[in-house]
């Protein structure tokens, strides 16, 4: 049985983020905490410590790649799984943002049925990768 | 995706065609102060079916020429005031009239003054009296000479009409790879008299770091003989540059070897392939995007997790998510499209176990051929070996083939998956059982947008692109595509690709 539990998400498109709470709430059964930009994803990564970290490419004013180093600079941040949901179709840019220390790239758009199933495989294939 | 290039035209000089025929009548000039000898002159000239025009004197003479632009001229010697001798002297220094044909009448059987008025410049002469069968064939001679030189002058005409209003700039360049001959595109495109590029190195029309392969494809091109087209950046005579494109052929003129470059300036059409890209990359996103959340909110719907739904909305759920899925998949394909076309489809190569990739391949359409009524069977035993490929690009070759294969026949059939040993490596195929591929639409199956027309077909869904996309990836991966058809019974397309022994070296097994 997986550990994972609580999944913090930054995502700007608030319907998405809708989609995102009810895939992975209701459907995943997961303790989510969502957010619309970086620093309101930053701010609440001390209290909430996220397992898994799901974080959006395209983001206004610090990008998802931008905000990987500081996540990862924090206590709290330094031993989730980080999983990038982009909407650049296809697998071109994703061994960079693999080279830059996240987890698993995930593309957009993603089926809510079976979000939160991919997301515990992912974290039980990787935790080791971040020192869980 | 095809973007026409429109370009304003600058003005320029207009060469017009010369409209002379080889049957119109000639005009014959009559200089002469004695007007008996005119009328006489005047008739036999009507009666061979010249054309007569008169002058009174030398100076007469002139300007009739001016007014009338004859095709010869037959001028008596020995006139007062402005004899013959000085108004041959008088052509022979004119621009327009230089090489008008002129014969000379004199009545003297005076050999000196024939070879003064040959030296004057005049063409010939004729002793009076004038013998009209001497006349008709003087005449008909220079008539003649004048055809042929009026017919090189169109040639002449027609070549600059050509070469100076063309966009494109022509270069020949001699068989040392300096520049021979301009047109005037050039001299615009480089800012530069045509004169001064005259003699140059062909390769110093580009920037230094790319004459190495200008110079390289003239040497090669000379000893292959072979055409090429170049990508590269022209440098104008003030030093900056510009991207162009030039297109290289050999050709051999006056028994020399030597070549012809047509140059193109690309900055435009690189402007606009940079906004298409920007355009397709932004479209991607921004399409992407709204499409998340409805394919997420749908299948939530669907799937009853936030509350079950009546079945007549259910249904309406259902249909909005097969047309969500056909969207999405059309944006794929468009974005794999413009990727082929650019050249950028990157692939990640990876040595796979075909049978494992089949496999995989074959589990992730069940639920598509369930929905549609319909079996896939992978046929045992299912050849495998280590194959090099990109397995993103792998399944999507599966994926476009056997969705074809279930769109393309009947419900309760079965598609039939097959992999064995080819000469090419190892083959699959996947054949379905659908009504063959009509002759007349055999040769356009990979091509772009290309949909079988019967009227059953009309119906199913589809871009036109799939295959197109398939047979690309497929060659980009180093395999090869086809396939096998047989009327009412169906289709099997094929691909293989190479094995790859333990040292990651490719054999054919």
């Amino acid at each position: 049985v997986s550990e994972l539990t609580r999944v913090l998400a930054v995502e700007d498109d608030p319907d998405i983020r809708e989609v995102l709470e009810l895939a992975l709430e209701t459907v995943g059964d997961l303790t989510v905490s969502l957010h619309g930009d970086v620093p309101s994803g930053l701010a609440a990564l001390p209290h909430f410590k996220p397992d898994l970290i799901l974080l959006d490419v395209m983001l206004p004013g610090i990008s998802g790649p931008e905000a990987l180093p500081l996540i990862r600079a924090m206590d709290d941040g330094k031993h989730a799984v980080i999983v990038f949901l982009t909407a650049k179709a296809r697998s071109e840019n994703n061994a960079s943002y693999l080279a830059l220390g996240a987890q698993e790239v995930m593309l957009k758009p993603f089926d809510p049925l079976t979000l939160a199933d991919t997301l515990r495989q992912v974290f039980d294939a990787k935790r080791a990768d971040v020192g869980r | 995706m095809l973007i026409m290039e429109l370009r304003p035209v600058p003005p320029q000089k207009k060469h017009c065609m010369n409209d002379f025929t080889p049957h119109t009548r000639l005009k014959v000039l009559v200089v002469d102060d004695t007007a008996i000898n005119r009328l006489v002159m005047s008739k036999q000239l009507a009666g061979l079916g010249y054309e007569c025009i008169e002058a009174t004197d030398g100076e007469h003479g002139l300007a009739q020429l001016q007014a009338h632009q004859p095709d010869v001229l037959l001028l008596d010697l020995m006139m007062p005031g402005m004899d013959g001798y000085m108004v041959t002297e008088a052509i022979r220094q004119q621009e327009t009239a230089s090489r008008l044909p002129i014969i000379v009448i004199s009545a003297l059987e005076d050999e000196a003054s024939v070879v003064k008025a040959l030296e004057a410049g005049a063409d010939d002469y004729l002793p009076r009296p004038v013998k009209r069968a001497v006349l008709g064939a003087k005449l008909n001679n220079f008539a003649q000479a004048l055809r042929a030189r009026k017919q090189t002058q169109e040639i002449l005409d027609r070549h600059h009409a050509i070469t100076d209003n063309i966009q494109e700039g022509l270069v020949t360049i001699d068989g040392r790879g300096h520049i021979e001959w301009v047109n005037a595109s050039v001299s615009r495109m480089f800012v530069c008299p045509a004169e001064q590029l005259r003699g140059l190195v062909a390769a110093d029309l580009v920037v230094q770091a790319a004459r190495e392969p200008f110079t390289h494809a003239l040497t090669e091109q000379r000893d292959l003989g072979e055409g090429c087209v170049l990508q590269s950046h022209g440098q104008r005579w003030d030093g900056t540059a510009f991207p162009m494109e030039v297109s290289l052929s050999a050709m051999t003129l006056n028994g020399e070897h030597g070549h012809v470059a047509v140059l193109r300036d690309t900055t435009e059409r690189e402007k606009l392939e940079r906004m298409k890209q920007d355009f397709i990359s932004v479209v991607n996103h921004e399409l992407r995007t709204p499409l998340t959340s409805i394919v997420g909110s749908l299948a939530l719907l669907g799937s009853g997790k936030v509350g079950e739904l009546p079945d007549k909305a259910l249904k309406m759920v259902k249909m909005a998510e097969r047309n969500t899925q056909r969207l999405h998949r059309l944006i794929n394909d468009i974005l794999d499209l413009d990727k082929i076309e650019a050249g950028s489809m990157k692939f990640f190569f990876q040595r796979v176990s075909a049978a494992q990739q089949i496999r995989e391949a074959v589990t992730a359409s069940e639920g598509f051929a369930a929905a549609k009524g319909m079996k896939l069977v992978v046929l045992e035993p299912l050849h495998d070996g280590t194959l090099r490929v990109d397995p993103d690009r792998f399944q999507q070759i599966m994926a476009n083939l056997l969705s074809n294969a279930l769109k393309f026949s009947g419900g309760g059939t079965t598609i039939e998956i097959r992999a064995f040993a080819h000469a090419s490596g190892i083959r699959v195929g996947v054949r379905d059982h659908g009504k063959g591929i009509p002759d007349e639409f055999k040769s356009r199956i990979f091509k772009r947008f290309a949909q079988s027309e019967s009227p059953d077909n009309r119906t199913r869904e589809g871009s036109g692109l799939g295959l197109s996309i398939v047979k690309a990836i497929v060659q980009q991966m180093g395999g090869e595509i086809g396939f096998d058809t047989w009327p009412d019974e169906g289709t099997e397309f094929h691909f293989s690709f190479p094995v790859v022994n333990d040292a990651g070296q490719e054999n054919a097994s």
